[in-house]
């Protein structure tokens, strides 16, 4: 899953994407609205996180631009609590709304909400013929059995659990699983794939040759 | 403010006593004037009058003949006349008196003005009397080598003139003023009534003009008071521009004005620097939430991170109650206005703190009434989670929290009683301010922030209710929110 988070204030900014990335997100950051609204409007993120307070555009009107766009899921993070906050915030395309000073599990859960939303999956918890998904404590059982995932594999089997039925390409997974500051090459993604289905079982994830990855 | 010692009152008091005064000082006057006068003129008739008297008497003693017999009345006598050589001088006949004929009749039984004369002849051994004449007065003792002259003297209501005739002789005329005091009486009544009437007018006209002077003190005052119980945007309005209160009013204006500026000032400040603080909480919080997810290094590491996690939280529950406080104060939190069962928000709320007080071994005991009220159900529950908490925070072990709801003369009424150590005397005016601890020691280390009560009270009063607190003397603090009723106006 990848993420942008857009803070003006750096040590904010470096507090949430640490916590992110051990959550194991992939994790772009802007420290202005110009560079989060150009970002946002680049890269097909599963969820943005846009303090209002920024400077060059502020949070407002970085929102009101990307929404002519994308569709990507909003959580606003704001040090403004009044309810009329609150309203224009979600009036005008935020998905959610967190005030500051805010729990960092709680942040994580909104987030993981907002995706789910984006993804239109309702429930916290995805079964795969005998192979199960908790997103919230980010386990996967095959048979009521753990299987131990890394980061990484994780990310690739939620991402294409949370769109499956539909086709995911290697590039759109890529876009999703590593971030900006990863300089690997995509066939890693090849590498991940294959150790899934080790752990998994080979029927899971169907390879379209030349197109992509899918799971029905 | 006590009647007795309203402007009003003193005012009148001291008007009243100077118009009294004033007025007794006339009538007395008048009266005085009035009384001396009757005295004069009839000193001064009794002169004229004993004067013709005395001429009259003394012709009468010329001998007879003469045109002043003393006898008019009676045919000349017979006889050879008086200046006959050889004879005897007559015995002196009782005299009379010929007076001019309107005197004479001013003696007369049936003649108004009570007056009478009285001739004492040959040292009293005769004595003539006009018919008014008293019986008992007694002959007046002159010295008789004084000069001949009236003399007048005072006798109850009678004033008499007397004079020496001759040696042995006297003449008095007097006069009975029982009926002349009789009218200068009535005259006084008229003047004693006549001033009370004035004195009551002048009362009257005196309240209407200092009451109709001071009304614009008594809506100074209105207003003075709604703009301190936190209407602050409120100004006297006067139409009296021009006499001194109109420069009062406009002095109280602007102090008012420059009260809410720095108070609009000191609201703002409080949320702008609550929200400035936000930020830097967020990043404290994250990252020792961020160190804490991981394995620390040491024990050391750990206790240093929760301190600071524990910090932080402290901070933001700071920075919420500063912020909820600073939109309270500027009326800025709009409240919702609906009917709820007060009873049923208390039992949601028990619900929730239940856990919390089987930790300390707190029994939570509750009496709710139905208890319709009026008002935002979120603030009031605000108010009454606050309440509950700090009931079993400051409760001993095994202690009891007893809560109430009930209708009590068309008011919604919650109350929160503990088994604690209650609250000093000294303490409970200042339990409700902010940032107050009655005790410093143990409600720092429970978390709290010192606002809770400022919260619940400025929630409560925004209701248009009241909150206050009691210590039982059986022990334990009692909490009381009284809350306007539902159907009740305001």
């Amino acid at each position: 899953m990848r993420v942008l988070v857009v803070e003006d204030e750096p040590d904010l900014l470096a507090g949430v994407v640490r916590a992110l990335r051990t959550q194991g997100y992939s994790v772009d950051s802007a420290a202005d609205g110009e560079e989060g609204l150009f970002k946002a409007e680049s890269v097909d993120y599963d969820a943005v996180l846009l303090d209002v307070m920024l400077p060059v555009r502020d949070g407002w009107s970085v929102l009101e631009a990307l929404r002519r766009k994308k569709k990507t899921p909003v959580l606003m993070l704001t040090a403004r609590d009044r309810p009329v906050d609150k309203v224009r915030g979600l009036d005008s395309g935020a998905d959610d709304y967190l005030v500051k000073p805010f729990d960092l599990g709680e942040l994580l859960a909104r987030v993981r909400a907002l995706i789910r939303r984006g993804a239109q999956e309702p429930s916290p918890e995805i079964t795969l013929g005998d192979v199960r998904i908790e997103q919230a404590a980010r386990r996967v059982t095959r048979l009521g059995a753990p299987v131990t995932l890394t980061a990484k594999e994780y990310t690739i089997l939620e991402y294409l659990a949370l769109n499956r039925g539909r086709l995911v390409t290697r590039s759109a997974l890529y876009e999703h699983v590593f971030d900006e500051n990863d300089d690997s090459f995509s066939n890693l993604i090849d590498v991940h794939i294959s150790n899934l289905r080790k752990k998994l079982g080979h029927g899971l994830i169907a390879t379209r040759r030349g197109l992509g990855y899918c799971i029905e | 403010m006590k009647r007795t010692r309203s402007i009003t009152w003193r005012l009148q008091f001291w008007y009243g006593i100077l118009l009294a005064v004033v007025l007794a000082g006339f009538g007395l006057t008048a009266y005085m004037f009035e009384r001396s006068a009757l005295v004069r003129t009839t000193d001064a008739e009794l002169e004229r009058r004993i004067g013709s008297v005395a001429r009259e008497v003394r012709q009468a003693a010329k001998p007879p003949g003469g045109p002043g017999d003393l006898r008019p009345d009676e045919p000349p006598p017979e006889g050879p006349p008086e200046d006959d050589p050889g004879r005897e001088p007559r015995p002196r006949r009782a005299p009379g008196l010929s007076l001019a004929p309107r005197e004479r009749q001013s003696y007369a039984a049936d003649a108004p003005g009570g007056w009478y004369y009285i001739l004492w002849l040959d040292q009293g051994r005769q004595v003539i009397r006009s018919p008014k004449a008293p019986a008992d007065v007694p002959m007046p003792r002159l010295l008789e080598d004084r000069p001949s002259g009236p003399v007048l003297r005072a006798r109850g209501d009678i004033r008499e003139a007397c004079m020496p005739l001759k040696p042995g002789d006297v003449a008095l005329v007097g006069r009975i003023l029982t009926e002349d005091f009789q009218q200068l009486r009535q005259f006084a009544w008229l003047l004693g009534i006549s001033a009370v009437a004035i004195l009551a007018l002048g009362l009257l006209g005196g309240y209407w003009l200092v009451s109709r002077s001071l009304r614009p003190i008594a809506e100074i005052s209105r207003a003075a008071a709604r703009i301190a119980a936190g209407n602050l945007g409120l100004r006297i309005q006067t139409d009296d521009t021009e006499s001194e209160l109109g420069e009062l009013t406009r002095v109280l204006n602007d102090t008012f004005g420059r009260l809410e500026a720095s108070f609009v000032q000191q609201t703002r400040f409080t949320a702008d620097a609550a929200h400035e603080l936000r930020t830097p909480v967020a990043v404290l919080l994250t990252h020792t939430q961020n160190a804490l997810a991981v394995a620390c290094p040491s024990e050391t590491h750990q206790e240093a991170f929760e301190a600071c996690q524990r910090a932080a939280q402290r901070m933001r529950s700071l920075i919420e109650a500063l912020l909820t406080l600073a939109r309270l104060d500027s009326g800025e939190r709009t409240m919702r206005r609906e009917s709820f069962d007060l009873s049923r928000l208390a039992s949601e709320s028990l619900g929730l703190v239940r856990p919390l007080a089987e930790r300390r071994g707190i029994t939570v005991e509750s009496d709710l009434a139905p208890t319709p009220c009026v008002g935002d159900p979120g603030q009031i529950d605000q108010v009454i989670m606050n309440l509950v908490t700090n009931a079993i925070h400051h409760n001993v072990e095994k202690g009891r929290v007893r809560v109430t709801t009930r209708t009590d003369c068309g008011c919604a009424v919650f109350a929160v009683s503990d088994s604690g150590p209650g609250i000093a005397q000294g303490h409970l005016s200042h339990v409700f301010e902010r940032f107050y601890r009655a005790d410093a020691s143990r409600s720092r280390s429970s978390g709290g922030t010192g606002l809770g009560l400022a919260i619940a009270k400025a929630i409560v009063e925004a209701h248009g209710g009241s909150i206050r607190a009691e210590s039982r003397k059986e022990g334990g603090a009692v909490f009381t929110v009284v809350l306007p009723a539902a159907g009740s106006p305001g």
